[in-house]
């Protein structure tokens, strides 16, 4: 369920020329990227839906809808039967009552319709300080 | 205008047409939203029934689910809530308000989607709310539309009859799905794909982000457990955008079961039934489309007469003005952030008092 990653990264090599052409000297750019993920407890979850709301306004930036999130609730009402989805770069990540599940692309669940809408969307990208945990009324996504 | 899309669909029912009317500023400012907005349409169409939104309906505002409906009832206005999703989809198809006057000659549907409202002849006349939700969803492709749909209640005009949202009862107190049976208009189903423009964004995120903070702080129980529905309580849910996940959902049979409206439930009981008895009574109720207020028989309460109206009680009109769950009031919004909201998301310098006085109009 946590999919916390931290990555060194080589950020830059740049070479500054003198005048014959070769090399002066080298600067070798390292950078610590720590990139936040959104954990999902769907126990918890209660199908409000602020979270899609919150993301989309996230993405952009003055008006409300809910056409633009990467995280889209999936509810079959007359069984109460509900979770989130949240689309991240190559896979789906589902929680539903059974649990969290990560799907990857082209593979399919057994979500029937309801979880072709988030095909479409942009997948999250690990913004920090989330919108979607900050409005979510009951700790259910979290950043990690 | 920000914090509402830009429409207001007026739907005559003699001739089948729709015309769709700009909202204006000056109309929000002087009206603000929800109940207050109706009334001024209704005073526009009378004799019609106006659905609304509130100023706050589907935005990051806690608890910011409620649409009105607001009709004449023996000659008094009456307004009832619908809350779950339906006043956020209503609001985000394009159609902050609807203003539905005349009838229709056969019994019609009204489809609100894209900015666009289509009036449909159907056959759905004698179904119950279940089979009608289902239908339309089927029908019209989408999982997530929600509908305000009368039932046997409605269509046979009783004093007790309720309008439900999907499956669910809403606070219809006034039996104003009676009013929408006169009409010939078995259901309205909304879907929402609009956008809500807010003026100034990092000013309302503020405010609802300290009122969501400051409810947070005082909502100290997991849903509202009903005593003796705990072992079939499954989960509770919330309405859109709500802290507080008031809408237990109780287990009535395999893979079945009824989102409980608290005061319904404890109406029923009232009238002599046990806790569970109550629960199963209450998928009945909301299947046929009556208010169990008046009794714990559903199928006596489908040709009941009328019934005195139910007027707003203590902050309700402020509530149902805002487009904000009255539910909520037990643990104190901050009034003072609501107002930052309104005028951060419309720009529009409105002061607590101007509020007041707009609300004690109602």
């Amino acid at each position: 369920m946590v999919d916390s990653r931290s990555f060194l990264t080589l950020s830059a090599i740049t070479t500054y020329p003198k005048e014959d052409g070769k090399p002066l000297y080298y600067v070798i750019g390292l950078s610590c990227q720590v990139i936040t993920m959104i954990e999902i407890d769907p126990q918890i979850c209660t199908a409000c839906g602020a979270c899609e709301v919150a993301c989309s306004l996230y993405r952009e930036e003055e008006v409300f809808t809910t056409m633009r999130s990467s995280i889209i609730l999936h509810r079959e009402e007359r069984k109460n039967y509900y979770g989130v989805m949240l689309k991240r770069e190559g896979e789906v990540l589902l929680g539903r009552p059974e649990g969290v599940e990560v799907m990857k692309e082209g593979e399919s669940s057994d979500t029937g319709g309801g979880g072709k809408p988030i095909l479409l969307r942009e997948p999250c990208d690990n913004c920090t300080d989330a919108m979607c945990v900050r409005f979510c009324p009951t700790g259910c996504l979290k950043e990690v | 205008m920000e914090l509402y899309t830009d429409l207001i669909a007026v739907v005559d029912l003699d001739a089948g047409e729709v015309e769709e009317v700009d909202i204006e500023e000056d109309f929000i400012e002087k009206n603000i939203g929800g109940a207050c907005a109706n009334n001024a349409l209704l005073s526009q169409y009378p004799d019609s029934v106006i659905l609304g939104t509130g100023v706050l309906t589907g935005t990051l505002f806690p608890g910011s689910a409620l649409g009105v409906v607001t009709a004449k009832k023996n000659g008094t206005v009456c307004h009832s809530a619908f809350n779950w999703f339906s006043g956020p989809e209503l609001k985000l198809s394009g159609f902050s308000f609807v203003v539905l006057k005349g009838k229709a000659e056969n019994p019609v549907y009204l489809w609100l989607h894209d900015e666009i409202a289509d009036i449909e002849s159907t056959d759905l006349w004698g179904k119950n709310t279940w089979e009608t939700t289902a239908y339309l969803r089927e029908e019209l492709g989408e999982n997530r539309i929600q509908t305000l749909v009368i039932g046997e209640g409605g269509e046979k005009k009783s004093g007790a009859a309720l309008l439900v949202n999907n499956y669910w009862g809403t606070d219809d107190r006034n039996g104003l799905a009676a009013v929408l049976g006169e009409k010939n208009v078995k259901a309205v189903a909304m879907r929402g794909m609009g956008e809500v423009e807010i003026s100034e964004p990092e000013e309302f995120i503020s405010a609802a982000e300290e009122v969501l903070t400051g409810l947070k702080s005082k909502i100290q129980k997991k849903g509202a457990p009903v005593e003796g529905l705990e072992a079939i309580t499954q989960r509770f849910d919330a309405c859109f955008n709500c802290p507080y996940a008031c809408r237990n959902f109780v287990e009535t049979g395999e893979n079945e079961g009824v989102v409980i409206f608290e005061r319904h439930l404890k109406d029923l009981m009232a009238h002599g039934l046990d806790v569970k008895k109550a629960a199963e009574t209450l998928q009945t109720c909301y299947q046929l489309g009556v208010n169990p207020k008046y009794g714990k028989d559903p199928n006596a309460l489908t040709t009941m007469g009328s019934q005195p109206a139910q007027p707003l009680e203590d902050k309700e009109g402020w509530y149902y003005t805002l487009g904000v769950c009255p539910i909520l009031d037990q643990f104190g919004i901050d009034e003072e952030a609501a107002v930052r909201a309104i005028t951060a998301g419309t720009g529009l310098e409105i002061s607590a008092d101007t509020l007041d006085d707009i609300v004690s109009r109602l």
